[in-house]
């Protein structure tokens, strides 16, 4: 189901029997009230127009309309493989003599070609084009997610093309890769412990001339290094559980980085409610606040009583920290 | 605020995701703030709500979910625990009984639940209580369903 055209939409005067190619018509502006300096309007040619151009790509497609009624619209594209992006058309004032900007989830843009005699139409298809050609670079992204052990992004979006991969013993490797030419030499920088770091470092220095364009860019990372890089962990059920919990209250894996949870800044759920119905994970920080929001928890010294907020049995969770 | 705000991202995907799982219930979240919502829910079938479509509107505070929305009727209706005027709906999991394994659309489950099977003993709506405390269900059934085809039901022709 499409969501709905927002009610603003409504207010923008539309003509049923607007026609694509209408002839603008002079702006009649009526007697203009004694204000000083009143904000510029559309002349009302403006959104039949624009109406009109909403049809021709389909209503389906547009998602939102904001602005004065439809000065910014953003349309639902998706692209060959099946991507869903949103592409944000932003009208300036002067459109369309002035060209539209535009605005996507992309690592980088595309030069819009624009005439006066161009329709939104002309923009959604060069946008299609240019999501065409930054296919190789999100195949090549999926594919180092794919093999690679990834620690962040753990939920990349399409338009970033950094990775940090763990090497394993605490070291890392931070690759940027160039949208542009994905197979091509990464930018990278090296993070962790310094012993072992220092022989990844000297490889890296040494065989990076070998990286090969027409070879996956894993094995060009592997071959480079001279490294067996890990994969990523799937190994085992509990592992995988523990991995994958969310926590039951705030429904993250990981709490936020943030200097006010101190010690639990960014970790995994620690707490599981031992009934074996339930086995529910949460984050201990998260069961502590809401045992502390009801009147029927008890306290004995350093320690919170009450129940799980889904099967009702027992908890106990530890205060710490402040 | 951030917890919520992060969770409140997770049952919107997860309502966009399971949209056509429910059709008895309809969750839409506001286009620029996402601690307001609205819900469309069909009125239970065998009840005088029956044919109706009821809309809600849920105000969540920035403590969710240790706290519960505050969520209410917006359309009309006759029933001995929703206050006829402000839409309040007297449930305990809303209020008391609250826990953070309540979600929307199982919020929403629990209200039509309500609505097929008032608790005359709680009354917002004096009126509705009083009819079916003194027995006269058939009195209570004949006026919900009138305001069920007043308000609930879109005007025809």
């Amino acid at each position: 189901m499409d969501s709905p055209v927002p009610a603003t939409l409504a207010r923008a005067p539309a003509r049923p029997q607007a026609r694509a190619g209408e002839e603008a018509c002079a702006d009649t502006r009526q007697d203009a009230p004694a204000e000083a300096e009143p904000p510029p309007r559309r002349p009302a040619a403006f959104y039949s127009s624009v109406f009109a151009q909403i049809e021709e790509i389909g209503w389906k497609q547009l998602v939102s309309a904001t602005g004065d009624g439809v000065s910014c619209l953003t349309f639902r594209v998706v692209d060959e493989p099946g991507r869903m992006h949103l592409l944000e058309i932003t009208l300036p004032m002067g459109y369309p003599e002035s060209p539209p900007s535009i605005s996507a989830d992309v690592p980088y843009l595309p030069k819009i070609h624009w005439s006066k005699n161009s329709r939104l139409k002309d923009v959604i298809c060069q946008f299609q084009a240019h999501l065409k050609i930054l296919q190789e670079f999100w195949n090549t992204m999926d594919e180092i997610d794919k093999v690679l052990w990834i620690v962040d992004p753990t939920k990349p979006s399409y338009a970033m093309s950094h990775r940090r991969i763990a090497l394993g013993d605490d070291c890392y490797i931070l690759l940027q890769v160039d949208a542009r030419k994905p197979n091509s030499l990464p930018e990278c920088r090296f993070l962790g412990t310094d012993g072992k770091l220092d022989q990844l470092i000297i490889n890296w220095r040494k065989n990076r001339k070998k990286w090969d364009t027409k070879k996956k860019f894993h094995e060009n990372l592997a071959a480079v290094l001279d490294f067996a890089l890990p994969s990523p962990p799937s190994v085992g059920d509990k592992a995988k559980d523990d991995e994958q919990a969310d926590c039951g209250i705030c429904y993250a894996k990981h709490l936020p980085v943030d200097d006010e949870l101190g010690a639990h800044s960014g970790c995994a759920t620690d707490y599981m409610c031992e009934n074996p119905s339930c086995s529910r994970a949460f984050h201990s920080v998260c069961l502590r606040d809401w045992l502390r929001s009801i009147t029927t928890t008890r306290q004995s010294f350093d320690v919170l009583f009450g129940n799980c907020p889904y099967c009702s049995d027992p908890v106990a969770v530890k205060i710490t920290g402040h | 605020m951030q917890a919520s705000r992060a969770r409140l991202f997770k049952e919107y995907k997860e309502v966009q995701r399971e949209k056509s799982a429910d059709p008895d219930i309809q969750l839409i979240c506001d286009d620029s703030n996402i601690f307001k919502w609205t819900a469309l829910i069909k009125g239970p079938s065998e009840t005088p709500y029956e044919g109706g479509v009821f809309q809600l509107a849920f105000a969540i505070p920035e403590q969710y979910p240790l706290l519960p929305p505050q969520v209410r009727f917006l359309t009309k209706i006759f029933h001995p625990n929703v206050h006829f005027k402000t839409g309040e709906i007297c449930l305990d999991i809303l209020k008391n009984a609250w826990s953070p394994a309540w979600t929307f659309q199982s919020v929403c489950r629990a209200i039509i639940a309500l609505m097929a099977h008032p608790e005359p003993d709680s009354p917002l709506n004096c009126d509705s209580g009083n009819l079916l405390r003194s027995g006269d269900i058939r009195g209570y059934q004949s006026m919900a369903r009138m305001y069920t085809r007043l308000a609930a039901m879109p005007k025809k022709g």
